[in-house]
């Protein structure tokens, strides 16, 4: 049985060299995936990986780091509302300056020229990190095939290292040979995504069911391409409780 | 090897409201302050609520959330309220109820939420508070919405009104049963005010209903806008110009039975629904300090494992999921509780995700760990507990 | 082992492009990925000084090759006019999947010729939709499989079995130090000219450059076997029994159905770390 009381408490790693975004390079140009499960939305590491874009500190560890960054940051989502990231991000001390928010809930029509705009903007700064949530959302909101998409994505990806930030709930990958399925629309939209990533992060609820002390398992995987920096794979465990903080322990 | 307790109790937010101590501050528990944001301080979206033109201020309708003072409605049933975590459902909130099963109690609530609203916008006819917009059905079935349930507090108020106006010698000798009874009510109910600080400081926010009965003048055209769905862009529109028209009100909607074939004409594919809901939620958005959204579905026709469920549930803030007994356990609880039937349950109630606390990282399922009751005067939901049976009987089956 | 050490010889010769196989084709999974045999056969190639293209419709950073063609926005007749052609060339598809299925003829036509090796990447993990019309025609992968003289299937190296493995690729759970790792288990299929095709399980190394062939796990001796001559009384059981000690209900198991389905109940969940012998009616894990 796993209970996290007893574990101590850990700092979040994600490269060999410790770093927790990829190092800012204008030679490679990194994908990550976020994958989550609706029962474990990833707000709070979403949170965590702008943070450390943006000042190099990460709310979720105790040691600094002492790697002082400033990578400007691009957020954007189509189904969580401003307003919930601007509280989260509140807590941050800091400067936004270099932080620019794209409401694509409110209005998707020209999100890849918005998102493009804003990246060339900031990147006279430095290159962006880019994070996207549910771009799978356009799929169906848009009537953008998946290859376009993916394209669209990659063209955003030649400017800035890219976050996509997307669900992988059992139901949306059961997949079937009917090209309009939707299940069969996300599955190979993920699917493809996977085989472009250089790193894999999952968020999933605890397999035995709700705990109280933990609130589901944060896995750090390789992408399937490899990528100069090195990927320190890794699982753990993670508690989020009411007042927003969250703790992270080895599995 | 590992064993797991179906059903464990979970702390959190209990189910039902406690009393509060201490009048005037809305409870903030230790440890439950904000769930995001900065700590205790109030955030600078909930101060610029507390300005004078909000619709919010002075609402009757409205109290802060327990967990991170965001502005709270009543969804009709205040055991629902507690489910939610934040006694009510945040204003700004995408509420999905799913229903297995050829039964409709996700109706009643839908009835529930909306005379909730009429209520409370009836409450000073110079000013009304609330609007309501009704989709998908028409002002024949907001004539059903269910009237207040007169033996609660209002029947008891009036009658302690009378009972003091008669506080006289006569009062004394009054032989009449009811009022000697009511009269202990009002006692009683003096000392419960006092303790439960909440109901006498929204005393308002939720109202009790009889759901056998009707509503005596039913909603009009001035308090409850119904929106066909013909043409669901058009839906769309006309749902943010009805929010448009109302500035300074509160505004529940509310989609009942949505996709039902019975009124949802056939022909629709995916994507044209996703583009629907997330235009609901894009309109709730834009408007976070005056709407909130009720949803309705069975899930018979469109199964949890359907990936248009899925994202209809990814868009929304909260999924509860009412999962009628089927009979066979229905049959034990009727033999089991047979001298108690009010212990008789309907069915269980699922959590899957709840307001602010999903979106926030927080896993919120909870299976088989609550059941409901759809009762003559109230919606109870309460912890599950497993029939047992009577000793005899046990004793019986195994005598051979 | 004289078998083995041929077929590590063949292998080496198909990556190092000296055996005729003019279509490689390599099945990878979101679990083993087949960039890093792409990797190998480039790092052979290079030593060889043959003339690599790459043809992405995936790929965003250019790997080490001397002609990178992004192809997703290219009809087939501007894929293959744009490759340039050395004495002897290795053209790798990063990924087959984003070919339609009607043009997928005409691109490996255009491009296979005796002086070219064809290497494409195709997902299995990815659905394969089926166009209307192409109800009843042959499958990418059919085609794909029918065409490639050689064929590569990548699975991790693991001790999780293949149905554990299936499902953590169906739900996109990648094990944590396991998935896609430079060394994993390939099956090569060779088809000779001769119409023989061999089959070999090898693991290789893409970080060392290392080829071996897998051991084959020896087979489990039959149980009956093992009872058989073990002493003298009779440890085995007829067919007869057999059927019989099938069809008792285990009691936990069957009480577990009905007590469960109301909640609340204790439930025995099996976890991968219990024993629990499935054949023995007597173990109770109460």
């Amino acid at each position: 049985m796993s209970s996290s009381s007893d574990l101590q408490q850990q700092d979040l790693v994600v490269f060999e060299d410790h770093s927790i975004v990829p190092r800012s390079s204008s030679e490679y140009h990194y994908l990550t995936l976020i994958l989550f499960n609706s029962a474990t939305r990833p707000t709070w590491l979403v949170t965590a990986l702008v943070e450390n874009s943006l000042f190099g500190t990460c709310y979720l560890n105790k040691s600094p780091i002492s790697r002082r960054s400033s990578t400007p940051v691009v957020l954007a989502s189509l189904n969580t509302a401003e307003s919930t990231y601007r509280k989260q991000l509140a807590r941050l001390k800091g400067d936004l300056a270099e932080f620019k928010y794209v409401d694509l809930l409110s209005n998707y029509s020209n999100w890849f020229e918005m998102l493009s705009a804003q990246i060339d903007q900031l990147a006279k700064k430095g290159k962006p990190n880019v994070f996207l949530e549910n771009p799978e959302f356009l799929l169906f909101l848009s009537d953008t095939k998946v290859d376009t998409l993916l394209l669209q994505l990659q063209k955003l990806n030649a400017k800035c290292n890219l976050f996509l930030i997307s669900s992988n709930d059992e139901s949306l990958l059961e997949y079937s040979e009917i090209p309009d399925d939707l299940a069969t629309i996300h599955t190979s939209f993920l699917t493809k995504l996977v085989h472009r990533s250089n790193l894999l992060m999952s968020l999933r609820p605890l397999k035995t069911g709700r705990a109280v002390d933990v609130t589901g398992e944060l896995t750090i995987c390789r992408g399937l391409i490899d990528s100069p920096q090195k990927v320190a794979e890794k699982e753990y465990l993670y508690l989020v409780n009411k007042e927003g903080t969250v703790k992270l322990f080895y599995r | 090897m590992s064993f797991r307790k179906r059903g464990e109790i979970v702390s959190g937010p209990s189910a039902r409201s406690l009393p509060i101590s201490g009048p005037g501050i809305p409870r903030g528990l230790p440890g439950r302050a904000p769930v995001v944001g900065a700590g205790r301080v109030p955030s600078p979206l909930t101060a610029t609520r507390k300005t004078p033109e909000n619709p919010l201020k002075n609402h009757p309708g409205v109290r802060p959330s327990i967990l991170n003072s965001q502005p709270c409605i009543s969804v009709g049933s205040s055991d629902i309220d507690g489910i939610i975590g934040h006694q009510g459902l945040p204003i700004g909130s995408f509420l999905l109820i799913e229903e297995t099963g050829t039964t409709d109690f996700a109706s009643t609530i839908s009835k529930l939420f909306m005379a909730q609203g009429i209520v409370q916008n009836r409450l000073n006819q110079s000013q009304q508070n609330t609007h309501e917009i009704l989709i998908g059905l028409d002002q024949q079935w907001a004539k059903t919405l269910p009237g207040v349930y007169k033996g609660s507090k209002e029947k008891k108020k009036e009658r302690v009104q009378q009972n003091e106006s008669k506080v006289s010698v006569s009062n004394l000798v009054d032989q009449k049963n009811d009022l000697k009874i009511a009269w202990r009510y009002g006692l009683n109910q003096k000392k419960t005010e006092t303790e439960d600080s909440s109901v006498d400081q929204y005393p308002n926010y939720s109202n009790q209903f009889d759901i056998t009965s009707v509503m005596t003048v039913a909603p009009g055209p001035n308090e409850l806008t119904c929106i066909p769905i013909d043409d669901l862009n058009r839906a769309l529109k006309r749902i943010e110009e009805t929010v448009m028209r109302n500035p300074s009100k509160v505004i529940r909607m509310c989609v009942p039975l949505f996709l039902n074939p019975m009124i949802y004409q056939n022909g629709l594919s995916a994507p044209e629904i996703l583009k629907f809901v997330h235009g609901l939620k894009q309109i709730l958005k834009k408007y976070p300090d005056q709407l909130a959204l009720l949803m309705t579905i069975n899930l018979d026709l469109y199964p949890r494992s359907n990936a248009l469920v899925t994202y209809i549930e990814q868009i929304s803030d909260a999924v509860l999921e009412l999962r009628p007994f089927n009979p066979k356990l229905h049959e034990l609880m009727e033999r089991v509780y047979k001298s108690q039937p009010a212990k008789i349950k309907h069915g269980h109630l699922n959590i899957h995700s709840l307001p602010v606390l999903a979106e926030s990282g927080l896993m919120c399922v909870q299976e088989m760990e609550y059941s409901f009751k759809n009762g003559r005067k109230r919606f109870e939901v309460e912890k599950w507990s497993i029939p047992v049976e009577d000793e005899e009987e046990k004793e019986e089956k195994l005598d051979f | 082992m004289n078998s083995q050490n041929s077929a590590t010889v063949l292998l080496n010769r198909v990556i190092s492009l000296k055996e005729s196989s003019p279509l490689i084709l390599v099945l990878d999974t979101v679990l083993q990925t087949g960039s890093y045999l792409q990797k190998e056969l480039l790092h052979k190639a290079k030593s060889q000084n043959i003339h690599t293209v790459y043809l992405s419709f995936e790929t965003l950073n250019r790997p080490e090759v001397d002609e990178f063609i992004q192809c997703s926005e290219l009809s087939v007749e501007q894929i293959s006019k744009g490759i340039k052609h050395g004495p002897k060339t290795l053209i790798i598809i990063d990924s087959i999947n984003y070919v339609p299925i009607n043009q997928l003829n005409s691109l490996l036509r255009s491009l296979i010729s005796p002086t070219t090796v064809v290497c494409a990447d195709y997902h299995t993990s990815v659905p394969a939709e089926k166009p209307a019309g192409y109800q009843n025609m042959a499958s990418a992968l059919q085609t794909l499989m029918f065409m490639a003289t050689t064929i590569f299937e990548l699975r991790p190296l693991s001790t999780l079995s293949d149905e554990e493995l299936e499902v953590a690729s169906h739900r996109l759970e990648f094990p944590v130090g396991v998935a896609n790792r430079p060394k994993f288990e390939a099956r090569m299929v060779y088809r000779r000219k001769s119409g023989r095709s061999l089959e070999h399980v090898f693991e290789i190394d893409t970080l060392t450059h290392e080829y071996t062939v897998k051991q084959e796990s020896t087979e489990q001796p039959n149980e009956e076997e093992l009872l058989e001559n073990l002493t003298t009384f009779n440890l085995t059981t007829t067919h007869k029994q057999k059927l019989e000690r099938e069809k008792v209900d285990l009691p936990f198991l069957e009480a577990q159905e009905s007590l469960g389905a109301v909640g609340g109940a204790i439930v025995y969940e099996f976890e991968k770390d219990d024993d629990y012998d499935e054949d023995d009616p007597y173990e109770d894990p109460f």
